[in-house]
This record gives C-alpha cells, sequence and structure tokens, in this order.
C-alpha cells in the first residue's frame, strides 16, 4: 500500500456538528441492526437460507476457504475421490 | 509522534507474524505432549491440538443480540486483543522507538475493529456475504468524515503495518499441494482461465479504458479474477495502490460478489448445467470464497463440493500474484522511462512482506505434506491462532483504512464509471471463459472425472 493517502488524517474538529451527525449515524446503525435485521432474519425465507447454510458450514462471509468448515471438508473429500481414482483426473484421452 | 525510523513496515509486519506463526507452531507441539493438560497422546501418533483455540477467538454468530449465545466470546475477543496491541505495541518501540501511546491507539483501532466484526456476525449480514471488510470501512469513514479521527487515535492508524501482518500470516493457510486438488481440469480451471483473465483485463484497462490509475486497474482486475478481498488487499499491497482506491475495488467486489452469489444458481439450473460443470463455473468467477460455497450448495453437494474446491486452488494463486505482480511493478511500471532498473534498484524497492508471506507458505505447505498427522497439525495451527490473528489485522487495517479516507477522495475514484465498467467487462470475460473451460474439462477431455464426483 501507498504511505500516502490522497489526503491526511482528518482530526478532531475538522468538521462543524460533527458530534451530532456521528451520533444520528450510530443510532441509525443502532436501529437497523437492533430493530429491523433481527426482524428480517425471521422471515420464513431468510430464515430458511440460514439455516440451510448453516447446517452446510457454509460462510458465506469467508475470505479464504481456511474460513469454513465447508472448506476443509470438501476439499478433502474431493483428494480422497481424486486419489481412488487417479485416471479420471490426470489421465489424458489421447495418452492412451 | 516522532519516530526514528529503525525498521521499515514491511520488517515490522514480518516479526509480528512471524512471532505469531511461531507461538502458534510453539504451543500446539508442547500441547500435543501434554505440556497445558494432561491429554497428551498416547499412540498412533500426535494428536494436535492448539490451546490457543480458546483463548483467542472472533465474535460468534447472531441474531437478536450479539450475547444471545454468552459472553465467552467476549472475554475471548478480548484476548485477542490484548495479544495483538501488546505484540503491535512492543514490536513498534522495538523497531521505531515509538513512544508509549502506541498501545493506546492501537486498542482503540482495535475496539473499533470489534464492534466492526460484531455487525458483521449478524446473521442476515453474515449469511449475505456482506463480510466484516465493509463495516470496518463504514465505522472508519463515518468517523473520519463526522467528527474526525482524535489525535489519541491517530497514533493507532497504521494501514500498512496491520495489513503486511495480515498478508505474512495469510501465507501460512496457502498450501501450495492443494493446487493439485482436482487433478489437471482444476488446474486448468483455476490457474489457466484466471491469469489469462487477470492480465486481458489489465491490459484492456490501461490500454482501451485508458485508466488514470494502473494501481487501481491491477486491483480491480485481481479482486475480480483471483478471489475477491483478500486477493485485492495482496494486489493493493503489492504495486503500493492507494487507500482509496483498494477501498474502491473492494467496495465494487463486494457488491457484485451478493448478486452473482444470488443470480447464478437460477442462471445454472436455467442452463440446464450439471452440478459438476456449474459448480465450477460458480467456483472460477464468484469473487469472494465463502459467496461460492453458498451459491454451490444451492445447487446441491456435488456442485459445492467441486465449487470450494476450485475456489480453493484458486485461493492458492494469492501468492504467486502478489509476486508477480510486485515484480512487474518495480520492473516495468515504476521504472523511470526507457531506463532498465539495475537488480540492487529492483531489490531496494520489491515489497518485502511478500518474501515473508511465501516464505510461511512454503514453511506451512512442507509441514503439511512431509509431518506425521502434517495436515492436522496445519489445521490447528491455522485454526486454532493464525487465522484469528490474521482476520483482526485485517479488520484493524480496514478501520484504518475508513479513518484515512475522505468520502470526497473517493467520489474521484468512481467519476467516469471506468471501475465499474473495467470490474463489468472483466467479470463478463470471466464468465465466458470460464464456462468454456468447466465445459471441456469436465466434458469433452475429463468427462471420467465428472463421474467420479457426481458420484
Amino acid at each position: 500500500m501507498s504511505c500516502a493517502s490522497e489526503r491526511g488524517l482528518a482530526t478532531t474538529g475538522s468538521y462543524r456538528g460533527g458530534w451530532w451527525r456521528l451520533s444520528g449515524s450510530a443510532l441509525l446503525l443502532a436501529l437497523i441492526w437492533c430493530v429491523v435485521l433481527p426482524a428480517l432474519s425471521r422471515r420464513p425465507g431468510v430464515r430458511q437460507r440460514i439455516e440451510f447454510l448453516e447446517g452446510r458450514g457454509i460462510n458465506p462471509s469467508a475470505k479464504f476457504f481456511t474460513e469454513q468448515e465447508a472448506g476443509w471438508r470438501n476439499a478433502a473429500e474431493v483428494e480422497r475421490r481424486v486419489r481412488q481414482h487417479p485416471e479420471a483426473f490426470w489421465g489424458l484421452p489421447w495418452s492412451g | 509522534m516522532s519516530e526514528s525510523r529503525r525498521f521499515s513496515e514491511d520488517a515490522l509486519a514480518m516479526l509480528v507474524a512471524g512471532t505469531v506463526l511461531s507461538v502458534s507452531m510453539l504451543v500446539t507441539v508442547l500441547e500435543s505432549h501434554g505440556v497445558f493438560s494432561s491429554t497428551a497422546a498416547t499412540g498412533g501418533g500426535p494428536s494436535w491440538r492448539n490451546p490457543m483455540k480458546s483463548i483467542i477467538v472472533l465474535p460468534t454468530a447472531w441474531e437478536v443480540h450479539p450475547f444471545e449465545s454468552g459472553v465467552s466470546w467476549f472475554t475471548g475477543a478480548a484476548s485477542a486483543g490484548v495479544l495483538i496491541t501488546a505484540v503491535m505495541s512492543a514490536v513498534m518501540w522495538l523497531g521505531r522507538g515509538s513512544r508509549g501511546d502506541f498501545w493506546r491507539a492501537c486498542a482503540g483501532v482495535f475496539l473499533l475493529s470489534l464492534l466492526a466484526y460484531v455487525l458483521a456476525e449478524q446473521k442476515v449480514v453474515k449469511y449475505y456475504g456482506l463480510e466484516y471488510a465493509l463495516w470496518a470501512l463504514v465505522i472508519g469513514l463515518l468517523i473520519s468524515n463526522t467528527t474526525g479521527v482524535s489525535k489519541a487515535l491517530s497514533a493507532g492508524v497504521r494501514t500498512e503495518l496491520y495489513m503486511k501482518t495480515g498478508l505474512v500470516l495469510l501465507g501460512a493457510e496457502v498450501l501450495f499441494g492443494k493446487l493439485l486438488a482436482l487433478g489437471l481440469p482444476g488446474i486448468c480451471v483455476s490457474w489457466v482461465v484466471t491469469p489469462v483473465v487477470l492480465i486481458v483485463t489489465f491490459w484492456f484497462g490501461q490500454r482501451v479504458l485508458k485508466m488514470e490509475s494502473a494501481a487501481l486497474n491491477m486491483v480491480i482486475s485481481a479482486d475480480m479474477s483471483v478471489c475477491g478481498v483478500s486477493a485485492a488487499i495482496a494486489t493493493a499491497a503489492a504495486c503500493r495502490a492507494k487507500k482509496e482506491e483498494l477501498t474502491t475495488a473492494v467496495g465494487i467486489s463486494l457488491a457484485f460478489t451478493v448478486m452473482m452469489m444470488v443470480a447464478m444458481p437460477p442462471l445454472i439450473q436455467a442452463m440446464g448445467l450439471g452440478p459438476v460443470v456449474g459448480g465450477a463455473w460458480v467456483g472460477g468467477t464468484i469473487d469472494s470464497t465463502g459467496a461460492v460455497g453458498a451459491a454451490g450448495a444451492m445447487l446441491g453437494k456435488e456442485a459445492e463440493v467441486v465449487a470450494t474446491t476450485i475456489k480453493m486452488i484458486q485461493n492458492m494463486l494469492i501468492g504467486v500474484v502478489a509476486f508477480g505482480v510486485a515484480v512487474y511493478w518495480v520492473t516495468c511500471v515504476e521504472r523511470t522511462e526507457g531506463a532498465r532498473p539495475e537488480i540492487s534498484e529492483i531489490w531496494r524497492r520489491f515489497p518485502r512482506f511478500i518474501l515473508g508471506f511465501l516464505g510461511a507458505s512454503v514453511l506451512v505447505s512442507l509441514l503439511y505434506e512431509n509431518l506425521s498427522g502434517g495436515p492436522d497439525f496445519v489445521k490447528a495451527v491455522v485454526d486454532g491462532g493464525t487465522k484469528t490473528v490474521r482476520s483482526w489485522c485485517f479488520c484493524m487495517a480496514f478501520v484504518s483504512i475508513g479513518l484515512e479516507t475522505n468520502l470526497g477522495t473517493l467520489a474521484k475514484f468512481l467519476r467516469g464509471g471506468k471501475p465499474l465498467t473495467l470490474y463489468v467487462c472483466g467479470q463478463l470475460l470471466n464468465l465466458v471463459l470460464s464456462l468454456l473451460m468447466s465445459l471441456l474439462m469436465f466434458e469433452v477431455v475429463f468427462p471420467g472425472a465428472a463421474d467420479v464426483l457426481r458420484k
């Protein structure tokens, strides 16, 4: 990363009425996370999706395969099948 | 804060990551000999467990309030905060002679990261793939664009240190042996299509769209073609992209990831593609690793297994891409007009943390393949310690980026719509080539492999 950002850090006091705007934004976030999202998660379609993915050990927010149990598990399953049938995964059809 | 720069940020990051990796390995070995508990393995080889796993944790998923599953995650997260703050502060003091106020600022950034993580773990947010990077950026942006950053907190805004530490730790999760997990079809879908899409997209951005910033072009090309946010972080660090450029690339990638995660399964079903080809297509195209698993699962178990494996093989490209981009940048992009840079000049400008990343990867890959019970040992080291610290470091990096970014300058990078056009064109190419390669591999060249995977 470049050491230089487009501009330096905006320090406290750079903006007028900043505390009011920050408090308002924090309140809005609290409202969404404490009221709206819990209500959404009770909707049948959303609940079904959550339970389905939880049951499969899948984390849709994972950044790397190591962050979800399904990543390790599925890789081990595929590696087992490749070991059992190496010709299906490594043998080119024209190589006889 | 006045500091003597005795060590570079890269050296400090490697020191922090090296310490964490060594401690994680050491305590795993000691635990297997019963040093921390009386349950040492008695036969049939060592049973690897990492005691750090129960001490340092990430927040757990929640639905109504974050403490619904108890408070143990909070104690674990607090322990992680103490550990990370202590190690970072010690290294900063040793390496730069920083004054004693760094630890307070670092702890402040950690607390903001904790808040971002808690927001990301709400189940609706989590299971729709809106990961912590987004909320860390939002929190940082909110503070920096409303009240501004307090002087006490500003000393802890060390984007490069957190990001490079996280990247070196990520190296310990890049296992080269996994490249062969799906045989030749896996290599062709992941390691042939991906670099082609990356290079063609970058060329398109430079020559056709004439993007002003080559770094922004490269970060978008890499996160779209390789594996989303983690590839964006690695490439941005390798080509010294601006923080605003990484933010832009991550924002676009997250938006398209959610759309593709929802849209691709019904599209694949409508096209009548089988689970193996469909899974391979999902794995090769959706940016984020987690979203690939979710979309694959919607198509069935076989598709999920193929999709996550293809993505895992693509994950292994991160190191190669970061190294290639770093070399390309110091030799071609940053060179003086017409002059061929000397080896010493290349070495001087080369981002050294990449060597730490590759070193960690080679070491852990060798242990995975050659140690008795290697896969279990590596899983214990990664799952129990390094992965958790790495996730916290990336979250702190994104909070720091938010704290350093002005929304006005961010809008400048999106003006004219070139980043968006680049992403869409690159992703279209990715969709076409990945589909053709998946069909070629699993329907024409290796139909037997598809049969085995369908069993």
